[in-house]
């Protein structure tokens, strides 16, 4: 397993926040078609790629958007060429994709089997759901779209996932989104719930809060165990199941390291998490700047004394082997915070107690 | 006599127990080496960890 490094993995955002898609929640708005204000350019791309493999064994490319299949076919085909040598080197590189599948082609899938690519894709449940809030700029819905590109993944074999934003549109309906994902026999499933980490609109409406987000994954819990399906993978329950149960399954979010992931822009700036989306406070540097230089940032430095202050103050709680502090983003009020906040805590604290008594009712912790 | 009260352990959790002792003996489930050795833990859907 790769070991733990500071700015390590890298989400890389080739055309910065462009999108084909206008989606209500989205904290990345942008349209139009790439141009050289919003491309990485073949430099930068090479230097992004020295950047990560120099000084680690393990890397994985996590490209992202926007929608990142707006970079075009040839970027990628450049990336997977400006890694070639670091693998020779015995680099062990993996590169995954997160898109809106909408552009995907039989092209794209026979150029990710050949190169490997991991392709997870974001979908939000059934048509009814998913096409209120994932829509193009003229408000058609994506979902009929989205589903051809994920068949034509599933057809190469390279379809990963999903990640399913819960809003206020579906954080009631959990059962009805588990069974659609089963009937579409889509087993590798992520909640992710939407909040307002600094989006240019207001998406009060659609925002769930901590509440309501540990009431929809703990019925998803008891619906995953009802199935019993070995085949379903939903990552952040399996990442709770086996650190009750003494593994080390671990989700970002149950790290405590967040200081690992790093957001890289098409202009090759580094900033923290994306989930603090070019904030100023976590500009750690470029990737033309020489690593060791990055890694010394006075930002970063700050960002890791307060993870640390919080794993500590974490320390105290039953539950802190499972968190560690939590994700630095939903947690806390402040990114200065080192105490986390009472309705977040209270809530994951709901979620995981719920999930040890079931395990501890069949004997097994 | 059977305890009227105990059941069934469920698949999804008797695999997440032995996946649990094989990371905790350190050691590597072989059908997992591929992934191992690829990248983190969960099999190649960390394409979509954001």
């Amino acid at each position: 397993m790769a070991t733990y490094q500071t700015i390590s993995t890298p989400i890389v955002k080739p055309v910065d926040g462009l999108c084909n898609l206008s989606c209500s929640y989205c904290y990345a708005p942008g349209h139009g078609k790439p141009t050289r204000k919003n491309r990485m350019l073949p430099e930068t791309l090479k230097a992004l790629t020295d950047f990560f493999c120099r000084d680690q064994d393990d890397i994985e490319f996590i490209w992202h958007g926007g929608e990142p299949l707006l970079a075009g076919i040839d970027f990628y085909h450049k990336a997977v060429e400006y890694q070639r040598p670091w693998e020779q080197k015995g680099k062990r590189i993996t590169n995954s994709v997160q898109t809106n599948a909408t552009l995907v082609t039989p092209e794209w899938t026979e150029f990710f089997l050949e190169r490997n690519f991991f392709v997870g894709v974001s979908l939000d449940g059934p048509k009814d759901f998913h096409d209120q809030v994932r829509y193009y700029p003229d408000k058609r819905g994506s979902y009929d779209n989205v589903m051809k590109g994920i068949n034509l993944l599933r057809g190469a074999g390279i379809f990963n996932g999903i990640i399913c934003g819960v809003s206020t549109i579906n954080y009631q309906f959990s059962k009805e989104i588990f069974s659609f994902f089963i009937s579409q026999d889509i087993k590798k499933l992520k909640f992710a719930r939407v909040k307002d980490i600094g989006h240019c609109n207001d998406i009060s409406s659609l925002t769930i809060s901590p509440k309501q987000h540990a009431d929809f994954i703990i019925t998803i819990f008891d619906l995953w165990l009802e199935l019993d399906d070995p085949e379903v993978e939903i990552r952040d329950i399996q990442s709770v199941v086996s650190l009750i149960l003494g593994g080390n399954k671990r989700e970002c979010i149950y790290m405590g390291e967040c200081d690992q992931f790093v957001t890289v822009y098409h202009n090759g700036s580094i900033y923290g998490c994306d989930s603090f989306p070019k904030t100023d406070t976590l500009i750690f540097g470029n990737v033309m700047d020489d690593s060791i230089m990055v890694r010394s940032n006075p930002h970063l430095k700050i960002f890791q004394e307060t993870l640390i202050k919080r794993r500590i103050n974490c320390k105290t709680c039953d539950w802190g082997f499972i968190c560690k502090g939590g994700c630095a983003k939903d947690c806390y009020a402040q990114l200065s915070s080192t105490k986390p906040m009472d309705e977040v805590c209270e809530n994951l604290k709901r979620y995981f107690e719920h999930i040890s008594s079931r395990i501890k009712s069949y004997g097994l912790a | 006599m059977s305890n009227p009260t105990l059941r069934a352990v469920p698949k999804v959790l008797l695999q997440a127990k032995k996946e649990a002792t094989i990371q905790a003996m350190g050691k590597k489930d072989k059908s997992w080496d591929k992934a191992w050795d690829k990248g983190p833990w969960d099999k190649g859907h960390w394409a979509n960890r954001k």
